[in-house]
């Protein structure tokens, strides 16, 4: 008989990260509120650079992903891991510092990102000093999740301890290799990687941060917090076990789904498509899984609040792991891909699983903690009916906009024309599809917020229990052969460090088979000769681009559609990029696609677009650029960029550095004279000049050969 | 263009095979591991997160 002996669970870190999760949540949302309403009404940035759409946007994917989903995965894990494995956490001071320095890192991120220090590549804008205190902090994370997993009282380990290992090694391995960059200075860096392989990396990086960021840890969550609050068993632990392997070993494959139709090589897109469709199983185990948990139990869902936010969840999981595959076929993601169906797609997620998962624990576990009942079960009920009207009322337009202007890029005449050549003319027609968005945002929001009231009242009726009191029986090891029997050969999940090398294996081959290829290929990578490296001008212009995240609305990739190359010109070749570091091919069209843009208007027709769009083009809702017309243009990196660049493989000729002030000057005083003639006055050191020259040198160096090409 | 050049890598065709054959015996042998699996541990495991703090 073993020893009972006596500890405590820390529910402060609990509550540390539960409170974090809502104040979060609220600034996430309300952010994402602002951004939605620029789309329909772009003076809503009172002129202020600092809050632009192109950078609040970042903001807030980053805010809902790390600050709200984060905080919400980390108090979903503290609470019942030390449950699951009866015991406290490996260290409290590693989870002081665990919860301080996730909080330090996402007040920076917020800075950073708003006044415009970005790498551009999504959900993963931070640059490389934040991205180094991220990986230090998930370290801390890891080994206090690890530690604790070890010292486990409890021998067989629980399937959520599973997916919040997948977690801990796939996050740390995809940040780790999607982040590597070279520096310029202390804010300013370039991925080492360029064009399509930049791509590559990141949209494996993009999708499993979806994958392991967003739904193994929350999976995890369910398969703890459901049963726990339905009172019954996972409905089949059997099917948890498959829902577990066969997710994380097809998840990590599927990343290439997100470029379909790209410079990326066919097979790599095959892959991904493939794989990406496999995932419905697993996907959809793991729904049914968690909702025939409830079989027999419905009558508490009636009642009961928090069953009522985790069914929508698992079900709007469901709903977007049966859609994710769907938008993966070629022919729907040609209609889906650059449009608002991906925004709705992404909602889906965020809003239907991880907010309303995420709002569900909050309600069960805030009593708990602090001993008490929740203050109004009535309120959180209307939070629940207001959250699902703000849902539809956010995704059924935007998938009703995403679909008509899908369809309207395509329209063709019957003599064989673009039927809405203007881009602007499929904006102004979904506008009343955005308007309708910003108030299911609002409601939505309006139920966060009465969650917020509803559980601090929670907590000021009751007291916290910092400590939870616990007793059980030490671990004692098994002697070899003792497994014979009743638990026969449970020896994998017996074995955490063991376990977490298999899950990093399993997630670990599919990245390698899809990227050493893409390696391999690099220096094989159809060259075209005309293509040069920017001049310095250019380059600060580019960096002028990614500052202000014009990413965010225009892609620079063409794809081989008719009702792309009449619009845009030639589709894009992979051949083109390679010196693009990193790669800006855009995710979402909100304004037409940049590729090819270079030299199809005069430098006056930029000046006054990016001073005020709607002078030249009326109705436009792309935010005015006044402060590139005022800023000077910051030089002082400039030389070291050129030398950065060229260590990665760009080919600036040795001693170029040195001719970086002259060269700028000359390129600046031509689009001053240009500009001059137009009865522009401007000066030469102004940012706008730089945007110019980048804007003006897009496309330009393949336009003769492609056309050329074209022609035969 | 770029079909000519991923024949540089050798055997590029078969990976898309040899990934999905992995996972295929992955996914076989981890539901045979799944379904002889013993009903008391299934019942001891399902029954782990019900368990009073």
């Amino acid at each position: 008989m073993s020893k009972i002996e006596q500890f405590s669970y820390d529910n402060r870190i609990v509550r540390d990260f539960a409170f974090a999760t809502v104040l979060w949540g609220v600034v996430g949302m309300l952010v994402g509120l602002v951004a939605a309403i620029q789309l329909f009404w772009p003076a809503a940035n009172l002129g202020i650079a600092e809050v632009t759409f192109g950078r609040i946007r970042p903001l807030h994917t980053n805010a809902v992903i790390f600050a709200f989903v984060g905080n919400g995965m980390f108090m979903g894990i503290y609470y019942s891991l030390q449950r699951l494995c009866k015991a406290r956490m490996f260290s409290d001071a590693l989870s002081r510092i665990h919860f301080w320095g996730w909080q330090l890192i996402i007040v920076a991120a917020a800075l950073t990102l708003v006044t415009g220090f970005t790498t551009s590549k999504e959900y993963a804008e931070l640059e490389w000093p934040i991205d180094i205190a991220i990986t230090l902090v998930w370290v801390v994370f890891t080994v206090n999740l690890l530690g604790t997993i070890i010292k486990r009282r409890e021998r067989h380990m629980y399937v959520a301890i599973w997916f919040y290992i997948a977690t801990v090694v796939t996050v740390a391995m995809l940040h780790i290799v999607n982040s590597l960059a070279l520096p310029v200075s202390f804010l300013k860096s370039y991925s080492i990687y360029a064009g399509v392989q930049d791509a590559l990396v990141q949209w494996w990086y993009g999708h499993n941060a979806v994958a392991f960021f967003l739904t193994t840890p929350y999976l995890g969550l369910m398969y703890y917090f459901l049963p726990k609050a339905a009172d019954r068993p996972v409905f089949s632990y059997r099917l948890s076990i498959i829902h577990f392997w066969a997710l994380i070993f097809l998840y990590i494959w599927a990343g290439p789904h997100h470029l379909l139709y790209s410079s990326l090589p066919d097979w790599a897109q095959s892959l991904g498509s493939v794989f990406s469709i496999m995932l419905i199983a697993p996907s959809w185990g793991g729904m049914l899984n968690g909702l025939l948990t409830l079989r027999g139990a419905w009558d508490k869902v009636r009642r009961d609040p928090v069953l009522k936010f985790m069914v929508v969840a698992v079900t709007a999981y469901g709903m977007a792991t049966l859609e994710g595959p769907l938008l993966s076929i070629k022919s729907v993601n040609a209609l889906a891909h650059f449009s608002d169906w991906t925004i709705a797609h992404v909602h889906t997620g965020a809003l239907g699983w991880n907010g309303f998962l995420t709002f569900g624990v909050l309600y069960w576990i805030i009593p708990r903690i602090y001993n008490t009942s929740l203050y109004s079960v009535k309120a959180a009920t209307y939070h629940f009916w207001i959250g699902l009207l703000g849902m539809l009322f956010y995704v059924v337009p935007i998938y009703w906009a995403g679909v008509t202007q899908g369809l309207m890029w395509k329209q063709f005449t019957a003599d064989g024309f673009l039927q809405y050549p203007n881009f602007l003319e499929t904006v102004t027609q979904i506008l009343p599809m955005w308007r309708m968005r910003a108030i299911g945002g609002t409601l939505y929001l309006a139920g966060v917020l009465i969650m917020a009231w509803n559980l601090v009242k929670t907590a000021k009726a009751g007291k916290l229990e910092a400590d939870t009191p616990v007793q059980a029986p030490a671990l004692e090891s098994t002697p070899v052969g003792d497994e014979s029997h009743a638990y026969r050969h449970r020896w994998l999940e017996r074995k955490p460090v063991l376990f977490t090398v298999l899950s990093l294996v399993a997630v670990a081959i599919g990245g390698l088979i899809e990227m050493i290829p893409m390696w391999v290929v690099r220096t094989n990578i159809p060259m075209i000769s005309s293509v040069k490296p920017y001049t310095p001008l250019e380059l600060a212009g580019r960096d002028l681009y990614i500052r202000e995240g014009c990413v965010g609305c225009h892609s620079q990739m063409i794809r081989p559609f008719r009702s792309e190359t009449e619009r845009y010109g030639p589709y894009s070749k992979s051949g083109e990029y390679v010196y693009e570091h990193p790669f800006l091919w855009g995710s979402k069209r909100t304004g037409p696609d940049l590729l090819r843009v270079g030299r199809k208007y005069p430098d006056a027709w930029h000046y006054k677009h990016m001073e005020n769009p709607e002078s030249t083009s009326p109705g436009s809702i792309m935010p005015p650029y006044p402060w590139l017309v005022k800023n000077q243009l910051n030089t002082s990196t400039l030389k070291k960029k050129i030398t950065v660049l060229r260590k990665l493989g760009v080919p600036y000729p040795e001693g170029f550095e040195d001719e970086v002030m002259a060269n700028m000057k000359q390129q600046a005083d031509a689009i001053v004279a240009n500009l001059k003639a137009a009865t522009i006055e401007v000066e030469a050191d102004r940012e706008i000049i730089a945007m110019i020259a980048y804007l003006q040198r897009l496309g330009v160096d393949t336009r003769e050969e492609l056309q050329a090409e074209v022609a035969r | 263009m770029i079909r000519s050049v991923l024949e540089h890598i050798h055997g590029i065709a078969t990976l898309p095979s040899v990934a999905l054959v992995l996972f295929l015996t992955v996914f076989v042998g981890m539901s045979y591991w799944a379904i002889r699996l013993s009903r008391a541990y299934i019942n001891h495991m399902g029954n782990l997160p019900l368990e009073k703090d």
